[in-house]
């Protein structure tokens, strides 16, 4: 009976230490997981709307414990698309405890300003602005008939990295569980942008700041 | 026979210690130090040559018509001579007259306006812009990946012959810092190897007086960033500087460029509207446009007198560094010829 505790006691050990622990980042519409090109109806807009891509950069995931940091994610970068289901998902393992997840949407100043990277970094990814320099931290594209430009096109293309445009932003959870299902609810943010009077954004301005605040509040977590 | 054993391995040890000397930037010390980051991107003559293949190759445009170099010719000290304002990829006109490039490793933002803020990532900006290259990154990757010389001398860049787009980047951002011009007779004078002329010598010191704050010796610019009191151009409506930060206080500033090489480097200005050095003089005593930003020190234009502006001239002239300009280790790489 003894041995059997003891063999019990480490083998649960043993599943803490090397169980593989994920992080999912789930994009959602009305606690759905969104369907590229499928049309969906935005209450605050009174019309339908579709989303054909969606990009995010996430950075500096960490764990916490009491405030304090107590694991980092890797990678320190990570492009989330919701084309690609692997993109969505990050595993780590650690005998730490946490009580909290803590990340950034989108790329620090540090980043934007230090040289040519590889990697979710690298610029084929189509995730940094050639003719000035800052990474695109979240880039939505879809259609609306509700939109006013050639084509009923939306394009969100969020970022800025200098003085008042700087558009990253913290994002922190309370957590009580191993693995952990972000959510970002992307029919919030329909709710707070009228299209009919904003569909373009391509450059760092304070529209830019604004709309990624809206992103960064449209995040829950289960 | 240990002990010779050791002491031979010593030797060897300190031997490979000496001869190894990571490669580094070269310039004069007269010249304050550098600014680019060489840790993240070695200084390396191999990396600097692959870069020179990239710098002058027409495939990193859509058509294979346009390099880098078609705006930047080396005989110009890489800038854009003949048009006030440069010409892209099916003779599509830009916006603006193409910088000279030397001395970047001292520069960190880029443009005329400041719109880049790291020499890695500044050739994205080009090699996109639908006037200029209008090409993208992945099809340049794409592109050299096929061509039969550039995985050899990716292998000899970096030791792999893996092409990305930071080996790109990284290799021309590195053969552009390998362009460095300080073998001007103002540098001669400066290592006590020349003596200026009277006239070069009465031209210096009006310079001083007049155009040191913001063209500041040794490199001719203190990096920033000044409206110069050129009137708008209203073909343009070029707001340099304000148009990137959005800022009213950024309005009609752009990059102060170096004076070394104005000879070679015509017409000046952001929007080339100038083709002589006696038409800027002129410019900054009496053309002065009023704005809230203009630079202090332009306030009533620079009192100068006709010979003085032929001084300054004189002067400036000693700032023209021949050897750099036809360096032919700057130069169109043969190889290139039949690729």
């Amino acid at each position: 009976m003894k041995k059997c505790l003891v063999f019990l006691f480490l083998l649960a050990n043993f599943v803490r230490i090397f169980a593989q622990q994920q992080l999912n980042f789930q994009i959602n519409w009305e606690n759905e997981p969104l369907i590229l090109s499928k049309n969906y109806f935005s209450n605050f807009n009174k019309d339908s709307l579709k989303i054909e891509k969606l990009q995010f950069y996430v950075s500096d995931i960490c764990l916490l414990k009491k405030g304090k940091i107590v694991y980092k994610l890797l990678p320190k970068y990570k492009l989330i698309d919701l084309e690609n289901p692997n993109s969505q998902q990050i595993k780590f393992k650690t005998k730490k405890k946490f009580d909290a997840v803590q990340f950034n949407l989108g790329i620090d100043s540090l980043t934007n300003a230090s040289g040519a990277k590889s990697g979710d970094l690298d610029p084929r990814l189509g995730m940094y602005w050639a003719w000035q320099s800052g990474y695109i931290n979240l880039k939505m594209e879809g259609h609306s008939p509700i939109c006013t430009s050639r084509n009923q096109f939306f394009q969100f293309h969020l970022g800025g990295f200098l003085n008042n445009f700087y558009a990253i932003q913290k994002i922190q959870f309370t957590v009580n569980q191993q693995n952990m299902n972000v959510k970002l609810q992307i029919d919030k943010f329909f709710e707070q942008v009228n299209l009919s009077q904003q569909h373009e954004i391509m450059s760092p301005n304070q529209k830019a700041v604004v709309l990624s605040q809206i992103i960064a509040n449209s995040f829950k977590i289960d | 026979m240990y002990k010779t054993i050791i002491i031979f391995i010593a030797v060897v040890f300190l031997l490979g210690c000496v001869a190894y000397q990571p490669q580094k930037l070269p310039y004069p010390q007269h010249i304050p130090a550098s600014a680019y980051n060489f840790k993240e991107n070695n200084y390396k003559e191999e990396k600097i040559n692959l870069g020179r293949f990239l710098f002058y190759d027409p495939n990193l445009s859509a058509d294979g018509t346009i390099s880098c170099a078609s705006c930047h010719s080396p005989y110009n000290a890489f800038a854009h001579t003949d048009h006030n304002l440069s010409h892209g990829i099916k003779d599509q006109i830009g916006r603006r007259n193409a910088p000279a490039l030397f001395n970047l490793a001292w520069h960190s933002s880029f443009m005329w306006d400041g719109a880049i803020q790291h020499l890695d990532m500044q050739a994205l900006a080009p090699i996109e812009d639908e006037r200029e290259m209008d090409s993208d990154i992945s099809q340049v990757v794409a592109k050299l990946q096929k061509s039969p010389i550039y995985p050899e001398l990716f292998r000899l860049a970096y030791g792999s012959n893996e092409i990305s787009s930071e080996r790109i980047l990284k290799a021309l951002a590195v053969f552009q810092l390998s362009l460095t011009s300080f073998d001007s007779k103002y540098d001669q004078v400066k290592q006590q190897k020349a003596i200026f002329t009277e006239q070069e010598e009465k031209g210096y010191q009006l310079f001083l007086t007049h155009c040191n704050t913001c063209h500041t010796e040794p490199l001719f610019t203190n990096l920033d960033f000044a409206n110069n009191g050129l009137p708008l151009d209203t073909t343009l409506r070029d707001y340099g500087k304000g148009a990137i930060t959005l800022q009213a206080k950024d309005s009609f500033l752009f990059k102060i460029p170096s004076l070394r090489n104005l000879s070679y480097t015509y017409p000046y200005m952001h929007d080339g509207r100038f083709s002589k050095l006696s038409q800027v003089l002129t410019h900054y005593q009496k053309g002065v446009q009023k704005t809230t930003n203009l630079h202090p020190n332009l306030a009533n234009g620079l009192p100068l007198t006709a010979n003085e502006k032929v001084d300054i001239i004189a002067f400036l002239l000693t700032l023209d560094d021949a050897k750099f300009v036809f360096n032919p280790k700057h130069q169109f790489p043969k190889e290139l010829i039949n690729n």
